[in-house]
């Protein structure tokens, strides 16, 4: 399907630990940004804009405040450890509550990276988090304050769950008899801040969830049980971590693979549980597809296989598989959901058109 | 008044207070019947924390105060009493009204305070010199459900109000490094999606 080019058409993933945009590029290309969710607001010395300009720094400045955004917040929060914290717009899947300048950060990276809409069919597709089983939280004023912020900048929102963006761009299939169901099956997203699961039926949401134990949640865990910094631990669970390896010499691999298992243990435990109280049914076996920057270590499928399939849950499970692309698998699928809401906004103009209307 | 709303999209228990708030129900909790204070309803208070109960209208201690004066009024106007049994209401009715403030809490606090302790010894004062019976009761006909239901499009206006404000002096030089990534199915899988929606 070709899309009209003179329209605007984007996708954003506004993670807890990374910011994402995507269009469409030429043929079957995508082009991504990809950009640290975090700032650091630095002191407002004399010649403070100059610094930032000669350091190649990415900043806000508000009034008289300075914000460095994205990786070079973390480069300055490294520079200066104690003096300057590292700040982010979102906690656990949701807009920071505790964060007064979340708004202000997000409205920059987003006008920064995808610009304000110049037609009537410019399109974003956003998500958000589902239901939190965990935690009395909900993401309705997380969703009313993303939609304002690309409303205001003139796009047509289409806000979708982040477990459905992943069954968007991985297409999962369910084949009962000699039929086959596109976009039907399970898809996971592992995050910084949550697990959002979506078991879905040709592209709708038939049960939903997000769960609080994540990334964030095994680094914490293993720092405080190690005793290391959390940096370190994050660093390892980026660079060292091979959840296929036993582990058993490093105290901080060990503790990471114990917290991993457990993280899938509980996420499909209580997706079990939710898809028992929907009362859903599903005779044939479900595929499932995980992504996300939380299922980036090397043996993370298999690791999950190996937990899934000992469990006693209420459906079947068919294949077990990671995305080819998890890092940018959410804001893929979100692209994919926006071009098909231009085109349908087009299709609606016609007619009009057509009709007089 | 100690009106509540349940802001999530799911009931909301809370069990210590026997009371389950719908979805987006509101409610005042000073105009129901529940077995303590709901200032002290540790469920309460924590999922107000949390944000999942929100808070839309409580009395100041100003306005209890008021209150009480009215109730004073009320009595020195209206009625001939029966001192037992208004003392017993008016006990009961300081509990409900200002929980956690019976008279002795109350010398030991601030100069407020003080003037409300006033207040309830003046009524009780009166109340001994009265005779007949009469049961004092506040806002009789008590409103027990009110609904809470700010619709979508309102609430997404207001948050771009807020943002806009946010962002007026705001300025930035936030640059990119594009990434191209090879998507070789989407051609095929926006077909399908198409079909589909």
């Amino acid at each position: 399907m070709e899309i009209d080019k003179q329209d605007k058409v984007c996708s954003v993933d506004c993670g807890t630990m990374f910011f994402q945009t995507a269009v469409r590029g030429e043929g079957d290309k995508l082009v991504i940004k990809t950009t640290r969710n975090a700032f650091v607001e630095v002191a407002n010395i004399d010649d403070i804009e100059e610094t930032l300009k000669q350091n190649g720094w990415q900043y806000v400045k508000d009034g008289s405040h300075y914000y460095v955004i994205g990786e070079d917040s973390l480069r300055v929060a490294k520079m200066f450890p104690g003096q300057v914290e590292l700040r982010r717009p979102l906690k656990d899947g949701v807009l920071n509550k505790t964060e007064d300048k979340k708004m202000l950060v997000l409205a920059e990276l987003i006008e920064s990276s995808i610009g304000k809409a110049v037609g009537p069919n410019d399109v974003v597709c956003t998500c958000i988090s589902s239901e939190a089983v965990d935690e009395s939280t909900t993401s309705t004023f997380h969703k009313a304050r993303l939609e304002a912020m690309f409303s205001r900048l003139g796009y047509n929102v289409v806000i979708i769950e982040e477990g459905l963006a992943v069954v968007f761009a991985e297409n999962p299939t369910i084949t009962e008899g000699d039929k086959t169901f596109n976009f039907s099956g399970i898809g996971i997203s592992f995050g910084a801040g949550k697990i959002n699961c979506v078991l879905a039926y040709k592209g709708m949401p038939i049960v939903s969830m997000s769960s609080m134990n994540s990334g964030d949640w095994i680094d914490n865990t293993v720092s405080s049980e190690t005793g290391k910094p959390i940096s370190q631990v994050t660093s390892m669970k980026e660079n060292k971590l091979d959840l296929g390896k036993d582990n058993y010499d490093d105290e901080v691999l060990f503790a990471l693979t114990a917290c991993y298992k457990a993280m899938i243990s509980n996420v499909i435990k209580k997706f079990s549980k939710k898809f028992i109280e929907v009362k859903s049914e599903f005779d044939v076996p479900l595929d499932i597809i995980v992504a996300g920057g939380t299922s980036m270590p090397k043996g993370f499928c298999e690791v999950f296989e190996e937990v899934v399939r000992g469990l006693e849950l209420p459906f079947k499970i068919g294949n077990i598989k990671r995305s080819s692309d998890p890092r940018n698998s959410v804001v893929k699928g979100c692209l994919r959901r926006a071009i098909i809401a231009n085109k349908k906004l087009k299709e609606v103009g016609e007619t009009s058109n057509d009709t007089g209307e | 008044m100690f009106l509540v709303a349940n802001t999530t999209g799911s009931p909301i228990p809370v069990n210590d207070l026997n009371l389950s708030l719908g979805v987006k129900q509101a409610i005042d909790l000073h105009k129901i019947k529940l077995p303590k204070a709901p200032e002290k309803s540790g469920e309460l208070m924590s999922n107000i924390k949390s944000g999942a109960i929100k808070v839309l209208k409580q009395d100041s201690k100003k306005q209890k105060k008021q209150k009480l004066k009215k109730i004073e009024a009320k009595v020195t106007n209206n009625y001939s009493i029966d001192q037992t049994e208004l003392l017993k209401s008016i006990e009961l009715l300081i509990k409900n009204q200002v929980p956690g403030m019976v008279k002795n809490e109350l010398e030991s606090q601030n100069k407020d305070n003080k003037d409300l302790l006033d207040a309830i010894d003046g009524i009780k004062h009166l109340v001994k010199n009265q005779k007949s019976t009469v049961i004092v009761q506040e806002g009789a006909s008590a409103v027990n459900k009110e609904d809470l239901d700010l619709d979508e499009e309102t609430r997404v206006q207001i948050h771009k109000r807020t943002v806009n404000t946010m962002t007026e002096s705001a300025e930035g030089n936030l640059e990119y490094e594009d990434q191209e990534v090879t998507d070789d199915t989407m051609s095929n899988d926006l077909d399908l999606m198409n079909d589909m929606f």
